[in-house]
């Protein structure tokens, strides 16, 4: 590792985590990194004011937000959004493509304005765990309500959440279930619920059977395209018998969506995903998971599991530390978030626009997997799109601290450090960000500034979650 | 050679002209039921009729499980009627291709332009293929597609295994668009991206004078550097060599395809931006393309016309830039997909998630023709979906060793009879 400059450089030491009696103040490397894996990072001012809590006052602090109200983010202002039944009224003209561009700003703004990061980040990641697209759905309006059960369920019980996402209207689009009869039913939503939403396709978690039992059972389940509400067709559900995962009877699709989610196998589905996005990736089977499975089989809830990973010792481990980079939502939010910058202020359009340069559009995952990690992210066509997009961002940014320092090359890098709470720059970056501010030296004006934004942006420092 | 499954190599009763195309090109023509040529033992690769090396490959994934059956249509099947009710293709709007063993097949009537480039002889199509014991997990069975694993759990694709084995250089493959498919990603490398959207227009950032400089500098990578910061400092050079060369090569105003934005993400463009590299003479072996959704467990038939309309003008337009063999111009276009659907239709008037399915290969080094058996409409699994007859790692393997110029055992790791639909 190369040297470090700025905060003064702190051992990573995880004695510093504890139970319930705590060290105070927190190594703000840690504090960052909670901050940046439970929300989307910090600015220089926050993080100062947050290290001088203690792990578990900063954790709780953090939980409490997953119920409370989001002051800052609630004042972000709702887009119009066409609901099924003003549709059907004759003559009534919507533009559903304008509507999907205008929630998309509108749930990034949330996230940047946040008073409850934890929540919204939970809401991101149960969207990558239920992906469900517009692209097929078609209505922002349904993608918007799905997103609200996230926010407000998915703080809770993981099975009441999987039950309403399942028969809400978007995923009953999405995967077809409201298409079903029930002489042929439509396997979609019957497989994909247990591979990807509850059990993980792991050898022996089930079998192409119980994919075809299960898939009778959600027949009868329909969108009622006059209300736009979910309803349960009795003439069109098959009440045979039918044997599932070792169980027999006259299951409904309730059923179903109990049992999968109270199989011995889902709490390491579940723990395995959200640890992945929270820590580091690692497999269902990862030893880690069988550690962290108890705490979430209990209720299966999601608080006491989110509590539970911020709590272990491998959250903190130089394998959590370096094991992440940012998806692409994540990274704009943190942009935006440092340089201060809101949403209102760019062009309409710009964020869905550069969201797809970077390929991960909130609402439109490329498919019932959702989203990858980490390589996934990191092509060279990315790392052009990263580039733009910050240079961009930069241009609109009040850049004056940086600016002062015109003329004073190391002066202005401790600036831009500062300014977007980069805890230390390698010697290699350092060295690059060195070189552009002597070459800009006699520059005046924002230009300096702004270049040497760009370039710490798309630093591998910045790039790391 | 000469141990795996049935092998057929049919080239059947087409009409007069697509005869002379054949004929011209050196293919055997056997005219009527050929079960007997399915019975000949297989030969060694043949040597080529152009003389010109095959390349570069264009892999292009087709996503969500791609309908074979209602792709190449064995229309006058009683059975393919009776499975599909609704679906079924009418007769009367097949266009007609041949006939195998007593049965005739046709192209889905949005495939005009895959239609004359098959009478031109350009168009390969391999009947059955997938491999043992499929799974039926988009998932599962697109990484056993990209990684040629049939654990799927290789974490490697085969065309990134090829790069692994070839050194580094960051042109040697090239995909299209903003996130790489497993089948680009090696242990030790992996392809390089292109921007698909050509509104966006550039493949580089601004420069502002020095700003690519330092850059390269920061992105540089360094010894003890954590694997994930060395990533990223990949992706960044990459861009730097790659992004650069593309952005020439797309403005060059020599090269012929007109490229007209469809959108982000479109097939049409994205084969027209490989179209144009290819044309530039850049030096790229591999491109990968892909496209979808064509999961159709509902509505299918809308969807998928225009799936398959869409393609059809993507793949005929490409062709269009190379109408013969040229060196270092005589692209191969793979068209796959994870698996096919279920040869009976659901009560949503769509097809859930099925087994084999066929592969076009296309181009004018290709042999056209039509390989493997058909899957029976009378016999199916144990899960009542048809039939697997040919591994897919066949078709890798010839793509491997003829195109590529690598041993195939060495990325399958394993050997697999090559299937000869070159020429």
């Amino acid at each position: 590792m190369g040297g470090s400059t700025g905060f003064a450089t702190l051992r990573i030491d995880t004695t510093t985590i504890c139970g319930k009696t705590c060290i105070v103040p927190t190594n703000p490397q840690l504090v960052a990194h909670l901050y940046r894996r439970a929300g989307f990072g910090l600015t220089n001012s926050e993080l100062g004011a947050l290290s001088q809590q203690s792990w578990t006052e900063l954790v709780d602090g953090l939980l409490e937000g997953l119920t409370a109200r989001d002051v800052e983010g609630d004042k972000v202002p709702l887009p119009h959004l066409t609901w099924i039944p003003e549709a059907n009224v004759p003559g009534y003209n919507f533009n559903g493509w304008q509507e999907n561009q205008d929630l998309i700003t509108w749930w990034i703004a949330r996230m940047v304005a946040t008073s409850t990061p934890l929540r919204e980040k939970l809401v991101l990641l149960l969207h990558n765990q239920f992906p469900t697209s517009w692209q097929k759905v078609g209505w922002a309006s349904l993608m918007y309500a799905q997103n609200q059960l996230f926010r407000t369920l998915g703080p809770g019980n993981f099975q009441t959440l999987t039950l309403a996402v399942a028969q809400d209207p978007s995923m009953l689009i999405w995967l077809d279930t409201g298409t079903d009869h029930k002489d042929s039913p439509n396997a979609n939503f019957a497989r994909e619920l247990m591979e990807r939403f509850t059990m993980g396709a792991g050898h022996g978690h089930y079998t192409e059977d119980d994919v075809f039992e299960s898939a009778r059972c959600f027949t009868g389940w329909q969108l009622d395209y006059t209300s736009g509400e979910f309803y349960i067709n009795p003439f069109d559900h098959d009440n045979g018998i039918k044997t599932f995962l070792g169980h027999r009877g006259n299951f409904s699709g309730e059923d179903i969506v109990r049992i999968v989610t109270s199989s011995k196998v889902s709490p390491s589905w579940v723990v395995s995903r959200i640890w992945s996005w929270l820590a580091y990736p690692v497999s269902q089977t990862n030893p880690v998971i069988a550690g962290l499975e108890g705490v979430y089989r209990r209720d299966l809830n999601m608080t006491d599991l989110l509590a539970a990973i911020f709590h272990h010792p491998k959250f903190v481990s130089a394998e959590a530390l370096n094991g992440l980079v940012k998806q692409p939502i994540e990274y704009v939010v943190s942009v935006l978030r440092v340089l201060g910058l809101d949403t209102e202020v760019l062009p309409q359009g710009t964020l869905p626009y550069y969201l797809g340069q970077l390929g991960q559009v909130p609402f439109s995952p490329p498919n019932v997997g959702g989203w990858g990690q980490n390589e996934y992210w990191l092509t060279t066509t990315s790392a052009s799109s990263y580039i733009q997009f910050a240079q961009d961002l930069a241009s609109y940014a009040d850049l004056t601290t940086i600016e002062d320092r015109n003329g004073h090359p190391s002066g202005q890098i401790e600036a831009v450090q500062e300014l977007l709470a980069i805890e230390s720059f390698s010697t290699q970056t350092y060295g690059a960000l060195l070189s552009l501010a002597v070459q800009m030296k006699d520059d005046g004006g924002s230009w300096p500034a702004q270049q040497l934004v760009t370039l710490a942006l798309v630093s591998p420092e910045f790039m790391l979650n | 050679m000469g141990t795996l499954d049935r092998r057929q190599f049919l080239s059947t009763s087409l009409g007069a002209g697509a005869v002379a195309g054949a004929a011209h090109l050196g293919l055997p023509l056997h005219p009527g039921t050929l079960a007997s040529a399915a019975l000949q033992a297989p030969r060694s690769i043949a040597p080529r009729s152009s003389g010109v090396a095959p390349g570069p490959f264009v892999l292009c994934t087709l996503s969500g499980g791609n309908d074979g059956l209602n792709t190449v249509v064995p229309y006058a099947d009683g059975h393919y009627r009776d499975l599909r009710g609704e679906l079924a293709v009418p007769e009367d709007q097949v266009l007609h291709i041949g006939n195998i063993d007593g049965t005739n097949y046709g192209f889905h009537p949005a495939l005009t332009g895959l239609y004359s480039l098959y009478q031109a002889g350009q168009v390969a199509i391999i009947f059955g293929v997938e491999y043992p014991d499929p799974n039926y997990s988009h998932f599962q069975s697109m990484d056993i597609w990209l990684t040629a694993d049939l654990s799927g759990d290789a974490g490697a694709g085969w065309i990134g295994r090829w790069l692994d084995a070839t050194g580094s250089d960051p042109f040697r493959a090239l995909s299209v668009g903003p996130t790489l498919p497993m089948s680009f990603v090696g242990n030790l490398q992996q392809a390089s991206t292109l921007n698909d959207n050509t509104s966006g227009g550039s493949q580089m950032p601004d420069d502002g004078g020095f700003f690519l400089k330092v850059y390269k500098k920061m992105m540089t990578p360094y010894r003890g550097e954590i694997p994930l910061r060395r990533l990223v400092g990949v992706s960044g050079m990459n861009l730097l060599a790659v992004g650069a060369a593309a952005e020439a090569a797309l403005n060059a105003e020599s090269v012929p395809p007109s490229l007209s934005d469809r959108g982000s993400g479109d097939i049409g463009n994205q084969l027209d931006i490989v179209a144009e590299l290819i044309e530039y003479g850049l030096p790229t072996r591999a491109y990968g393309v892909g496209w979808g959704s064509f999961d159709t467990h509902s509505a299918q038939w809308d969807t998928h016309y225009g799936l398959l309309s869409n393609l059809d003008a993507a793949v005929q337009n490409f062709m269009g830039v190379f109408p013969t063999a040229v060196a270092g111009k005589n692209p191969v276009l793979m068209l796959h997909s994870e698996f096919g659907r279920r040869p009976n239709a659901n009560g949503s008037a769509g097809t859930d998630h099925g087994s084999s399915s066929v592969v076009f290969l296309v181009g004018p080094g290709v042999r056209g023709g039509f390989y493997g058996a058909p899957p029976s409409l009378s016999n199916f699994d144990e899960y009542g979906n048809l039939e697997v007859t040919t591994d897919f790692r066949r078709i890798y393997a010839t793509i491997l060793e003829e195109i590529l110029d690598v041993s195939a055992p060495k990325v399958l790791g394993g050997k697999f009879s090559p299937i000869e639909f070159l020429s």
